[in-house]
């Protein structure tokens, strides 16, 4: 099995240095790249000047030159700067967009799942029934549903019509889960010294009392937690708050209007998902109700649920579970088109971006780790089945 | 025992059409799907006919209209009648669906059944590094293997340098000196992994070949990868954008994306055909064929295609329906079917900008994508049942 796993991942590589072959070749194929562009759109900008900046780049060079610089650059974990957001292209895809995808992705898987399953095995033990008929309807539907379009009408709904939720973005502006303390510098003076403590930071005010005409310190101590943005010369006035902190309330409004903006796409990425999983859930459960130890747990006198849900559905859900890794693949190409509906900051609107706006180094670095995603999806499932399925063995 | 003798008196082979078409019209959602999509594509072919406006007649003094008697969908940014649009729109939308799920399916079948008939033999080609002895088909134990293997290896390498050395330009020696080590290195490096990885242990043959690209092509995420191939010809101004229309003038958007998404649509068919071909091999027709001194070519065309026919219908069913969303959301991001030249996708696309003023324009283009894959969907379950009874579920 460790045989078999290490062997996979080996083979990995080759196909993940062919696909980045293959669409750094196609990414450069492309006519125009990025400094014909940025010169496109700045009259100012010289031809000597474009032309030192395209060396600058290496875009002057051929396809397969720049190529096996990036790949020489890349297997030392240097995939480049974004040229858009003027940040490594590995931090601005891993740091800020690759959470908020999984977030989305995660959501709906489990929507999906928590909808899907159960329909699935209603629809298989009433087989033939209306709510069968029903559930097979509703279900060819969601799978023919252009995911895109279902956004759409889902913003009309629910953001045009009913302004219930927001039409789209991340969060609310200047939404934070940190909010400014209640405490503040009681004093006017200059910022002396700040040091840590245990409890905290003290933060030393300079002082001047008119009266006793002479300057003396006052200690403030900031909460461990806090975070503060003086610096030692700065001067504080009184009313000032000691800082910004996460408080359980800010960190739960902050998280229901990430909530907010996570509900529309989650249920448009889901619905494809949801009507793959009713479908499966009940071919499965269908196929293992007519086996002959269903009949027999039937024969021995079992109640209907006990046969059903120990016998039947145990053995129905291992090919089901597999199948969790090889629907992501389907999530992520669903995450692309639904993180543009509705403008959510994730590696598929980045990927999207980065396209339009020509600046690559994202791109690669999204494609080839959706594609590192799908190969480890796919190893998963072969590994899951394995394991929950004794007759399989790997050599 | 009167009963007994009806199932057999059906007549087996010749009927075998006749049986299918019974049972595919006993399921009704098929049926009816059926009947939509035919409607669809009259509506499309006879659009000229049935068309109220031309689709690009633009009146100013009439922008985002409602539904009314006259506009019977309303009108869009320029005044254009919605309906008369979405007609003209099911044409392209129609045919490049059609021609990508033809291409597909005649790729993925030709590619597959190679696949499947010749897996287990080792690839012919003696041609550099993918010589049968080298493949390990044979002579592999000799001791001289593994000098000659990477001798070959380092002749390969350097040719491959030499002539990236050759059309390559390079800011300084130094630079093409760097450059070519790092390509010498590098594709002997790949050329190791790959050998270890693929060809030592499962041999090359041409299934080897055809499922590893299957496996490369599959692990590249479809959608976004076909992001970047749109953009690839999306540009007019520019590069290759230019010889494209200059020879294919307003037809290059459509074009193109029909080779783009063909490019991804034959894998399924092809995995399907090789999977059907594996199963068929061993069928003791095609070993009677074998071994009355059929030809290759006969076995595969009269013997084994014939019987693969079943599953190809229902994946093209279902790859009809991929390709008409799949152009559908390419359009919609702006890569695919470019203006004035309307599909589905971008009448939504544009429907989508004006989504604050006339939200009722989103809903016309998505129902009929949604009515064309929703038919096709049912077309492809109605078949399978009536091919395979057994798979009824």
């Amino acid at each position: 099995m460790l045989n078999y796993t290490l062997k996979r991942i080996a083979a990995m590589v080759p196909i993940l240095l062919a696909v980045s072959l293959l669409v750094f070749a196609l990414i450069q194929l492309q006519p125009g790249n990025f400094v014909d562009d940025l010169k496109l759109s700045n009259p100012n900008m010289t031809v000597q000047e474009a032309d030192n900046l395209r060396r600058a780049y290496g875009l002057d060079q051929p396809w397969y030159v720049q190529y096996g610089k990036w790949l020489g650059h890349a297997v030392q974990g240097d995939f480049g700067v974004s040229r858009k957001q003027y940040i490594p292209a590995a931090t601005f895809v891993v740091q800020q967009r690759m959470g908020n995808t999984l977030l989305l992705g995660a959501g709906a898987l489990t929507l999906s799942l928590l909808i899907g399953i159960p329909l699935g095995i209603l629809s298989a033990v009433k087989q033939y029934s209306v709510l069968d008929y029903v559930t097979t309807f509703f279900a060819f539907v969601g799978f023919s549903l252009p995911v895109f379009w279902f956004g759409l009408m889902l913003l009309i709904v629910f953001s045009v019509n009913l302004k219930v939720l927001p039409a789209g973005g991340l969060s609310s502006a200047n939404a934070s889960p940190l909010v400014s303390t209640e405490a503040t510098f009681d004093a006017t003076g200059p910022v002396t010294k700040i040091e840590p403590a245990s409890d905290g930071t003290r933060v030393t005010v300079e002082i001047y009392d008119a009266d006793k005409g002479a300057a003396e310190d006052k200690v403030f101590t900031l909460p461990a937690g806090v975070k503060s943005d003086v610096q030692v010369g700065d001067y504080v006035s009184p009313g000032q708050p000691y800082g910004r902190s996460v408080t359980v309330a800010s960190w739960l409004t902050y998280a229901l209007d990430r909530l907010k903006y996570l509900v529309l796409p989650t249920v448009a990425l889901a619905v494809i998902q949801i009507a793959t999983w009713t479908r499966f859930m009940r071919a499965a459960l269908l196929d293992v109700i007519n086996q002959d130890y269903v009949r027999t747990a039937r024969a021995k006198g079992l109640r209907e649920s006990r046969v059903i849900y120990k016998h039947a559905l145990r053995n129905a859900l291992i090919p089901v579970i597999t199948l969790i890794g090889l629907s992501l693949p389907g999530l992520v190409n669903g995450a692309v088109i639904t993180e543009t509906v509705f403008n959510y900051p994730g590696m598929g609107l980045a990927l999207y971006q980065s396209i339009l706006d020509k600046d690559y180094n994202p791109a690669m670095v999204i494609l080839l780790l959706l594609a590192l995603i799908t190969l480890l999806a796919n190893l998963l499932t072969d590994l899951a089945y394995a394991l929950l399925s004794p007759r399989i063995r790997f050599s | 025992m009167t009963v007994t003798g009806t199932v057999a008196l059906e007549p087996r082979r010749a009927s075998g059409w006749a049986l299918i078409r019974q049972r595919f019209l006993k399921h009704r959602l098929a049926t009816v799907s059926l009947v939509i999509l035919a409607l669809l594509i009259l509506l499309s072919v006879f659009a000229p006919l049935i068309a109220p406006y031309s689709p690009s007649q633009i009146d100013a003094t009439n922008v985002y209209a409602a539904s009314n008697s006259e506009h019977l969908m309303g009108t869009d940014a320029l005044g254009r009648d919605i309906f008369s649009r979405l007609l003209y729109a099911g044409r392209i939308s129609l045919l490049v669906g059609f021609v990508v799920t033809i291409l597909s399916a005649l790729i993925g079948t030709g590619l597959g059944l190679l696949a499947g008939f010749y897996s287990g033999q080792p690839l012919l080609a003696a041609v550099g590094p993918f010589s049968p002895q080298w493949a390990g088909a044979r002579h592999t134990e000799g001791r001289s293997f593994w000098p000659k293997t990477i001798i070959r290896w380092l002749v390969w390498a350097a040719l491959i340098a030499f002539v990236i050395r050759a059309t390559g330009q390079f800011a300084s020696v130094a630079d093409g000196v760097f450059v070519t080590v790092t390509w010498v290195i590098g594709v002997a490096l790949a050329a190791l992994i790959f050998y270890f990885t693929f060809i030592r242990s499962i041999r090359l043959d041409i299934d080897s070949v055809i499922s590893r690209m299957i496996d490369i092509f599959l692990a590249i995420p479809t959608l976004p990868f076909l992001l970047v191939l749109a953009g690839l010809f999306s540009n007019p101004k520019i590069g290759l954008g230019v010889t494209l229309d200059q020879w294919l003038g307003p037809a290059r958007s459509v074009t193109v994306i029909i080779f783009v998404l063909t490019l991804f649509g034959w894998l399924s068919m092809a995995r399907i055909v090789r999977g059907t071909i594996l199963n068929l091999r061993n069928a003791e027709f095609n070993e009677a064929a074998i071994g009355l001194g059929a030809s290759d070519a006969r076995v595969i065309l009269r013997h084994l295609l014939p019987n693969a026919v079943a599953p190809i219908f229902v994946q093209i069913t279902l790859d009809l329906g991929h390709a008409i969303v799949a152009e559908a959301a390419l359009s919609f991001l702006g890569l695919g079917i470019q203006e004035p030249t309307a599909s589905w996708g971008n009448i939504l696309n544009g429907a989508q900008e004006a989504i604050f003023q006339q939200p009722t324009a989103v809903f016309w283009p998505g129902l009929f994508i949604l009515l064309t894959t929703l038919s096709t969907n049912y077309i492809g379950d109605g078949l399978r049942d009536a091919i395979d009874p057994r798979s009824r579920g």
